[in-house]
């Protein structure tokens, strides 16, 4: 198990072996009196975030980056934008529809047949994911579509919708110590693709 | 009359034979012939335009899926900007007008320094890949002028595959500029 001082005592490890080490930002939070307080009344994960949230001791994105369990808090984090969030979030799906429509157009232009299960796994992804920032979208070569977010820094967080409900991802990250970018390639599937921009910190590129 | 049908049988036998014979004959020397020509590298301080469908854009930004092949095995079309004499505009200018695509209005022509895509690739893949551009100039035919700018890039992969995904994506990152495919006054 983990050492004393650390929440890993109370948490398992993902199967991944992702995430041995919690945050820096919710070590600094969670002192070992927390961590014993939590370990005496439950192992219930939302026992444990709604614990040190009402203690104002962390903030959503300390325990997401963390726990792994990122919709409970994404649905909280959608809740705390009210009315404004809720628009916003229309406006982008309405913008994702009608770029999807273009590439369709575009894509009988060009002789490429568009995947329909690649089209409907993109909307589904930034539908449940309450994402704020449109990226943008491209039609391969192959029919599939892809979602492209980077930023001025050079991160980028590429996502080609596969027909098999799975997402091949291309992503490009700043570490705190090294002035180049970490890249990394693979497929999973849209749970494991959320945990791998938790763990690549890369959630601002999605949410502004 | 027998006889005579498989004498005939015989002869046509022969003749097929001889056909394929020689036709193997042509094919080997032409593959020998292309064995032979050493690829002709195109130098590293040099730049090349990519053409960009417009699937492969989104408000202006390109991504790397632009310079994928649709197969294994396709190597993607570009043409060297410093083939033609004068100022930038002038070579896109040229490259434009020899082009054997017909470019979408909303197409665009991405530019990339050569030794740079090729030592970013390589140093980025931990020397595990290797991009080349290869000459690769179009002899007139009957519907179009030669163009000697033409060229391809080897070593780039396919849009299937994971890796080569990585690569596309590699190679944006090199993107110097782009310009309209098809210029406003033409």
């Amino acid at each position: 198990m983990g050492t004393e001082g650390s929440l890993m005592i109370d948490m398992p490890a993902t199967d991944t072996g992702r995430y041995l080490s919690p945050p820096s930002e919710f070590a600094e939070i969670a002192t070992i009196g927390d961590c014993r307080e939590i370990r005496s009344k439950s192992w219930d994960l939302e026992y444990k975030i709604r614990f040190l949230v009402d203690k104002g001791k962390l903030s959503h994105k300390g325990i997401s980056a963390w726990s792994g369990n990122f919709e409970h808090v994404l649905d909280t984090e959608d809740q705390d934008k009210g009315l404004e969030g809720q628009l916003k979030k229309e406006r982008l799906q309405s913008a994702i529809k009608e770029r999807i429509s273009t590439l369709k157009r575009i894509g009988e232009e060009e002789s490429i047949p568009t995947s329909e299960e690649s089209g409907k796994l993109l909307i589904e992804f930034l539908n449940r994911r309450t994402i704020d920032n449109k990226p943008s979208i491209f039609l391969l070569e192959n029919g599939n579509f892809r979602a492209l977010w980077r930023n001025e820094k050079g991160e980028q967080i590429g996502l080609q919708f596969l027909s098999d409900g799975n997402i091949q991802f291309v992503i490009f990250a700043r570490r705190p110590d090294s002035s180049d970018l970490a890249r990394s390639y693979g497929i999973d599937t849209p749970e494991g693709i959320k945990c791998i921009i938790e763990a690549n910190r890369l959630r601002t590129l999605l949410y502004s | 009359m027998n006889l005579l049908q498989n004498l005939l049988k015989s002869f046509l036998s022969l003749a097929q034979n001889i056909l394929i014979v020689f036709q193997k004959s042509k094919r080997d020397a032409v593959v020998s012939d292309q064995r032979s020509q050493e690829p002709e590298f195109l130098p590293d301080e040099g730049h090349i335009l990519r053409y960009v469908k417009p699937s492969a854009i989104d408000d202006g930004v390109i991504g790397g899926g632009a310079f994928l092949g649709r197969y294994v095995g396709d190597d993607p079309s570009v043409n060297w900007v410093e083939c033609f004499p004068g100022v930038l505009n002038n070579q896109i200018s040229e490259i434009r007008k020899k082009s054997r695509i017909t470019y979408a209005a909303t197409g665009r022509l991405a530019r990339l320094n050569i030794g740079k895509t090729r030592s970013h690739v390589s140093e980025k893949t931990n020397n595990e890949h290797n991009l080349n551009v290869i000459k690769d100039a179009l002899e007139a035919n009957n519907n179009y002028e030669e163009d000697p700018s033409h060229a391809l890039m080897k070593g780039v992969l396919s849009v299937d595959d994971i890796y080569g995904e990585f690569v596309g994506d590699l190679i944006a990152e090199c993107i110097i500029d782009s310009f309209p495919a098809v210029a406003k006054n033409e």
